[in-house]
């Protein structure tokens, strides 16, 4: 009876594995839970205009069926609306997908500007695309005034105004690209996002949008 | 085997077989995890972390093992240990996890793991085990310390996100040596120099 030995022994380490995983999901859920959650507040805190709201606890799933849709965080001072961050994922970056909270201050239908914007993640090319994260190419992205005639922000080689990173016009593009899907989503689901916020009963569970940073992982 | 000094056990995967220098196991990555010497740490610490584990437990129950079943048993407690680190990471971590991303549960599948599993640890008591697993995983980890250590001091001027040269250094630093030629540059010439050594 050697098969029953087999079946026995595997089956003995399997459900012993099994145990040891189950007892260290538990006890890690809580803080990667955390860990994730205070990724997304710090980028809001960093790039969005000064704020008194709770934009996390009013955030905004565009389209709660794409896991890469764009997150609207909207940020209000004393009720009145001053911007917003939003998180947005391009497909295009050179390896993955490249996320982006972008802060915007204005009204949906006002005249808006790019306030700063922070890379939540991305795996592009160290020294090469991710200088997106810091230096001079973000920085052209602070205090940025959105054209108000609805045109986009485009690298120079594409016949804009943004430098790309020399060697990395690929996470560049993208990183723009993030950008202007931020303009565009407050544009037009700024309002339903606020009306959302206002009734904070209907608004999403927390972390519908979160897990779509893990989405574009290719090796 | 049982007449080697224990402390060989250990001391032989740090020189005389050194994983990635010597036996050239684990390349792929050693390529992709020394661009920063904190990169390496994470990496390397994982990896004595789960060497030394599943050293321990396949040494522990090696005796009620059959040999038949012997290789999904080690899988089984490999990817267990394995995925303790990656969970253990992104709990408490979560910076070192994003950027060591994929290469933490690719641990996995990395032959220095299951090579001393089934090599050494399916034939030896748990304590020389432990000590195998634990030298082969310093070993390896003292190997992307060492090529990140060049990779990151020349490609980017700094070491631990440090500026070393200064500015004007890191702004014309030697990009080669992030990107993967920089890593096969730098890993030739280090195992060339050992060899070189090691034949005198």
């Amino acid at each position: 009876m050697k098969e029953a030995k087999y079946l026995i022994v595997l089956t003995g380490v399997a459900v012993v594995c099994a145990a040891l995983l189950a007892y260290v999901y538990k006890v890690t859920a809580g803080p990667i839970e955390k860990a994730k959650n205070d990724a997304i507040a710090e980028g809001i805190a960093a790039v969005a205009p000064e704020l008194d709201n709770d934009p996390v606890a009013q955030m905004y799933v565009v389209d709660e069926k794409d896991p890469a849709s764009a997150v609207i965080y909207p940020a209000t001072s004393g009720g009145v609306v001053v911007g917003a961050a939003v998180k947005t994922i391009s497909k295009k970056g050179y390896a993955g997908n490249v996320v982006v909270m972008v802060g915007l201050e204005g009204a949906p239908d006002g005249q808006l500007r790019v306030l700063s914007t922070m890379v939540v993640d991305m795996k592009e090319t160290p020294g090469l695309g991710t200088k997106a994260k810091e230096g001079g190419f973000p920085n052209q992205f602070k205090n940025l005034a959105v054209p108000p005639d609805g045109s986009l922000f485009k690298v120079k080689k594409d016949g804009g105004s943004i430098d790309a990173i020399a060697g990395a016009t690929i996470t560049s593009r993208a990183f723009t690209e993030c950008v202007n899907v931020a303009v565009q989503t407050w544009r037009e689901h700024g309002p339903a996002a606020l009306k959302a916020g206002a009734a904070p009963a209907k608004s999403e569970p927390v972390n519908s949008g979160v897990d779509a940073v893990k989405g574009g992982t290719n090796g | 085997m049982a007449s080697t000094p224990l402390f060989k056990e250990f001391t032989k995967g740090l020189v005389s077989q050194n994983t990635l220098l010597v036996l050239l196991l684990g390349m792929c990555p050693a390529l992709a995890t020394t661009t920063s010497l904190a990169n390496a740490f994470g990496m390397g610490a994982a990896v004595i972390f789960v060497a030394t584990m599943s050293n321990i437990a396949v040494s522990a129950i090696r005796k009620i093992v059959p040999d038949e079943v012997r290789i999904p048993i080690f899988v089984l407690l490999i990817a267990t240990f394995v995925t303790v680190v990656d969970l253990s990471m992104k709990a408490w971590m979560p910076g070192l996890s994003k950027s060591l991303g994929l290469f933490i549960p690719l641990i996995v599948v990395n032959c220095i793991i299951l090579a001393r599993a089934e090599a050494f640890a399916y034939k030896n008591g748990v304590v020389r085990s432990a000590l195998d697993g634990l030298g082969s995983g310093t070993g390896y980890a003292l190997g992307l310390i060492l090529v990140s250590f060049f990779r990151e001091l020349l490609g980017n001027g700094t070491l631990f996100n440090v500026l070393v040269f200064g500015k004007a250094f890191q702004d014309n630093a030697v990009l080669v040596m992030i990107l993967p030629p920089g890593a096969f540059l730098t890993l030739g010439l280090i195992i060339g120099t050992i060899n070189k050594i090691r034949r005198v």
